[in-house]
């Protein structure tokens, strides 16, 4: 079994706020993390897969069809204000986690049945990232 | 059930240390640390790892103001610019991995650490997760 990752880096502005939640709930809970209008990011999203190296061609995944699978899974993120523009969004809060993991199931779809999606990886920033394994 | 979610945030020291065992003479020392043996500082990138399921609500997995908050107080606010030797018997990468490790996992209570890594320099970095087994490509 071979492990192989790809990155992809998107644009995206979001804001930590739930609607069924106070405004000062919505600033405890999100602390730091709250502002009034969202901001935003350079997301990095990298997917790490398994499989098994095909003896014709010496791949686990041709990477040109990675690109295709990461571009249009963040295509429709990126240069957009996810709370408003990305329908799964739309009454689910856009934190890191939640961007993990709905990155992790839309890639899911993708991906050719012979590959293990192990992780999908996205930085908000140098300093954080969340991991999501399905 | 909720999938496994990992979050993981990076923080910076500089600090000084130095490599010797009491157990050595001198020479012993010079010839089992070499330079180690003397005093010396790195900027340390430690990246601490909590796990957790995503809350439906909120869709964070744990108080971010709360997690950079220990990291601030319980690593950077006691390490930082300090000689690490004050505080630990032992200053390998390995110990001090371990040492950060031990701390994190019980001032970060109730969020569950996973894991400590600690670069050390550009060129090598020590992973500590307690008993739990780390996949290979998270070290």
């Amino acid at each position: 079994m071979i492990y192989l990752s790809r990155k992809i880096v998107f644009s995206s502005a979001h804001r930590y706020y739930q609607k069924n939640f106070s405004e000062e709930k919505n600033k405890k809970v999100f602390g730091r993390c709250y502002t009034e209008f969202g901001h935003g990011h350079n997301y990095v999203l990298e997917l790490t897969m398994a499989g098994e190296v095909d003896t014709d061609t010496g791949m686990v995944i041709n990477l040109s069809d990675v690109d295709h699978v990461l571009k249009s899974i963040t295509d429709p993120l990126d240069h957009h204000h996810l709370n408003f523009d990305v329908p799964h969004f739309k009454d689910l809060v856009p934190t890191t986690e939640n961007i993990a993991k709905y990155l992790f199931e839309e890639a899911r779809k993708l991906l050719p049945r012979e590959i293990t999606l192990v992780r999908a990886r996205l930085h908000e920033s140098d300093s954080l990232w969340a991991d999501y394994y399905g | 059930m909720a999938k496994k979610v990992h979050l993981t945030k990076k923080i910076q020291i500089s600090a000084m240390h130095d490599l010797s065992s009491e157990k050595f003479s001198e020479a012993e020392n010079l010839k089992v640390f070499g330079k180690c043996y003397n005093t010396h500082g790195h900027d340390y990138h430690i990246e601490v790892t909590v796990e957790g399921a995503i809350d439906g609500d909120s869709g964070l997995i744990c108080d971010r103001d709360y997690f950079d908050d220990v990291l601030q107080k319980e690593i950077v606010g006691k390490f930082d610019k300090t000689h690490l030797n004050d505080h630990f018997p032992s200053t390998t990468g390995e110990n001090v991995v371990k040492e950060f490790y031990e701390i994190l996992k019980e001032k970060l209570m109730p969020l569950k650490l996973v894991k400590v890594r600690v670069q050390e320099t550009p060129k090598n970095h020590f992973t500590f997760g307690g008993t739990e087994n780390l996949f290979s490509f998270d070290l």
